[in-house]
């Protein structure tokens, strides 16, 4: 097994396969497909064809995760979703791979979850939900390292912008590596 | 079902033709030698150890991103007995036929020639490789039946039509891998073994029409066109999952009681 970042141009591209079940949502995989959703009260958050999905960026004492989308099936208006762990310092995207089978309840106080309208942010108060990370893995092609493939499921309730709303059916499956991981 | 519906349909055929032969007083009686081939459209299984790709149209799907292909060729032996009155003609004999299908990347679909393919897991790694093409040839060994009927009998030029099926036993199959880096060929049987054996035996049933050349009491050669062609059992293709297609046979006939008298 040889080491050593190689870049694969068609892993990055977005794959969005529709969830017969969650019509407006992308299935739940464990491929790297670079999509992820859920539905915003029952609007659908989804992935852009044609962005970055997610971001990761490690500053200070904090890790933010980062998903840009936006809301509503055929509108463009522009919605993020940002994770932010406190004490949590990964100092490259293998270390993401420790988040393997992990589960965080929302309403930690060293978790805060930030939602994003036209790049307005509201925190959002939770008081029920989770995100977790069901599968890190360690992607290699050919041989080379690639990239870390997280997939996981969130889902909560909170008051943003002192709105009550529900987070639900919450699926991610996207690659990270060295063009969407930051620490500065 | 189907296969059974089929046999017994071709049984009763034989049984019938049988039957007219014995009533028959001067039968006709050619030693056949012929080759075909048939295209096979085919779908591809929803495969879960090869990953989706990008897709034009944005489904993202194996199946529209990854083209199948079947095709098989076959020569056989055969003894074709028509009736006294030129109208009907049977044949059966020994077959040998070759089915050939292959995975690959659709051309047009994607930036690439290549597609994922899951080589293995291991904890929190997970490994592919970018294979080009995956193929598999079967041969298989079998008895071809087939009945005709003649519109315009005792003519130099005669148009004909014809039901026809084979029952076939497979005898070999192999399987290879393409690699996108050559140096991954080591693992082609890792990859190679993830897809099921094709199964024991391949039954065909095809319909066509054709044209014959020759006098009656000398060789013939004919040529013909088969459609619809469809593959009766499941799993002939390791790989994909044959439904329809089309083929053409070409035959030549040599009369065996060339001193009958029509």
């Amino acid at each position: 097994m040889s080491f050593g970042c190689s870049r694969e141009y068609n892993l990055e591209q977005t794959i969005f396969i529709y969830d017969p079940e969650f019509q407006d949502l992308p299935i739940y995989s464990e491929w790297g497909y670079n999509s992820f959703g859920a539905y915003y009260d029952r609007e659908a958050f989804i992935s852009l064809y044609d962005g970055v999905p997610l971001k990761i960026v490690v500053t200070g004492d904090s890790t933010t995760f980062i998903f840009s989308g936006h809301k509503g099936s055929f509108s463009d208006e522009q919605m993020k979703m940002k994770f932010v762990f406190f004490n949590y310092n990964p100092s490259d995207y293998l270390d993401l791979l420790e988040l393997d089978n992990t589960t965080y309840d929302l309403t930690q106080e060293n978790i805060m979850v930030i939602v994003s309208f036209k790049d307005v942010d509201y925190v959002a108060s939770v008081f029920e939900g989770s995100i977790q990370f069901k599968r890190a893995q360690n992607l290699y092609v050919d041989e080379h390292q690639v990239e870390v493939i997280l997939s996981g499921l969130f889902n909560f309730k909170a008051l943003v912008n002192d709105e009550p709303v529900s987070v639900t059916d919450g699926r991610f499956d996207c690659g990270i590596d060295n063009t969407n991981f930051f620490n500065y | 079902m189907k296969v059974k519906s089929t046999l017994i349909i071709l049984s009763l055929v034989l049984i019938c033709t049988l039957k007219a032969s014995a009533q028959d007083e001067k039968p006709f009686y050619y030693l056949s030698f012929e080759g075909g081939a048939h295209v096979i459209f085919s779908q591809i299984p929803d495969y879960d150890f090869i990953r989706g790709d990008l897709s034009s149209y944005g489904g993202g799907s194996v199946s529209e991103t990854i083209y199948g292909q079947s095709d098989y060729w076959y020569a056989s032996v055969k003894l074709n007995k028509r009736t006294t009155n030129q109208r009907f003609a049977f044949g059966t004999g020994i077959r040998y036929t070759q089915f050939n299908s292959s995975l690959g990347k659709s051309a047009g679909e994607s930036n690439s020639s290549y597609f994922y393919m899951l080589l293995r897991e291991d904890g929190s790694s997970t490994e592919y490789l970018k294979v080009t093409d995956i193929e598999e040839h079967s041969g298989f060994i079998g008895i071809p039946i087939e009945y005709r009927f003649f519109l315009n009998p005792r003519v130099y030029s005669k148009f004909y039509i014809k039901a026809a099926a084979s029952v076939n036993y497979n005898v070999f199959s192999s399987r290879s891998a393409g690699f996108y880096n050559s140096s991954m060929d080591k693992y082609e049987h890792d990859i190679t073994s993830k897809f099921d054996e094709p199964s024991d035996f391949f039954i065909p049933l095809y319909f066509g029409a054709g044209l014959i050349l020759g006098n009656d009491q000398k060789s013939n050669v004919s040529l013909e066109f088969l459609v619809p062609s469809f593959v009766l059992t499941k799993n002939v293709s390791g790989i994909l999952e044959p439904v329809t297609g089309f083929g053409f046979q070409l035959n030549i006939q040599i009369p065996v009681n060339k001193n009958h008298e029509a």
